[in-house]
């Protein structure tokens, strides 16, 4: 956390760090928990795993949302259809309403620009083995034109990294070296 | 409290000692200022050497990301492993 800190993100920015990871990790425990298989960018074929019925139509208190999603995803995933993760939330339509705002607050662009915020949501997707994410979020950053096949491998590699260390740190029970940080204790002073 | 005792520069065989230096002198760093995570693996030097090129290759070289997107992404995977360190 010190290195972000020295390159000058505050605590704000550390933030939205934490909003994508826990963000992207409890949609990964949704959508891995419903069985949904990858929909993004090609519906999928095969025999349903799905653990809800997704052809049932969405409560009316659902459409608005759903609308404005349909138009996001032509837009931002180059599809032609509501990706399924948010057609099961459909119906629960305010559950639906609060995810979608969360999603797009915290992928949004803040002190960490959007592409950054793709790359790291991709990131812990790959880490948290979704194939469901991993699928959306890759196609989201290539529409994006953030990610290509370097830029994907190029997370891949770091997130394989990411967790080899992990494990040594948690294996060896390492103590973390910092504690109670502050930006202003690691940020470049002003000459 | 680690799980094995990490390596200090006094106790360190000859082995040992060539990785942490090698290690130390590719970061631009001495072996005291390594982190614990390095001298956690030390007891198996060869481990370190090929910890060191994955680091380099996987993370530390400049690619496409930037260092700050490598950094965030460093951050929210030990987040979403509920690691501390």
């Amino acid at each position: 956390m010190v290195a972000v800190l020295r390159l000058g993100l505050d605590e704000r920015g550390i933030t939205e760090i934490m909003a994508v990871a826990e963000h992207i990790v409890s949609v990964i425990a949704a959508g891995e928990g419903l069985r949904l298989r990858p929909d993004v960018p090609a519906p999928p074929t095969g025999a349903a795993t799905e653990l809800v019925d997704l052809g049932v139509p969405a409560p009316d208190e659902a459409r608005s949302t759903l609308g404005e999603i349909a138009t996001s995803a032509k837009a931002a995933l180059g599809i032609d259809h509501v990706p399924s993760f948010w057609r099961a939330l459909s119906r629960r339509p305010r559950l639906l309403d609060a995810i979608w705002a969360k999603h797009r607050l915290v992928l949004g662009a803040g002190q960490l620009d959007a592409e950054a915020k793709l790359a790291v949501a991709l990131s812990v997707a790959m880490n948290k083995r979704s194939p469901y994410w991993t699928s959306y979020l890759a196609q989201q950053g290539r529409c994006a034109g953030v990610f290509d096949d370097d830029v994907i491998l190029e997370i891949a590699g770091a997130t394989l990294h990411y967790a080899s260390f992990n494990t040594i740190s948690h294996g060896m029970m390492l103590d973390a070296p910092h504690h109670d940080l502050t930006a202003a204790e690691w940020q470049p002073k002003p000459e | 409290m680690p799980t094995l005792r990490l390596v200090r520069p006094e106790d360190m065989n000859a082995d040992e000692r060539a990785a942490l230096e090698r290690l130390a002198k590719r970061r631009g760093t001495t072996i005291d200022e390594l982190s614990a995570i390095w001298k956690a693996q030390a007891h198996w030097p060869a481990l370190v050497e090929a910890n060191l090129n994955e680091s380099m290759q996987a993370f530390m070289q400049i690619a496409r990301l930037p260092m700050l997107t490598k950094q965030a992404m460093h951050v929210a995977v030990s987040m979403s492993n509920a690691c501390d360190f």
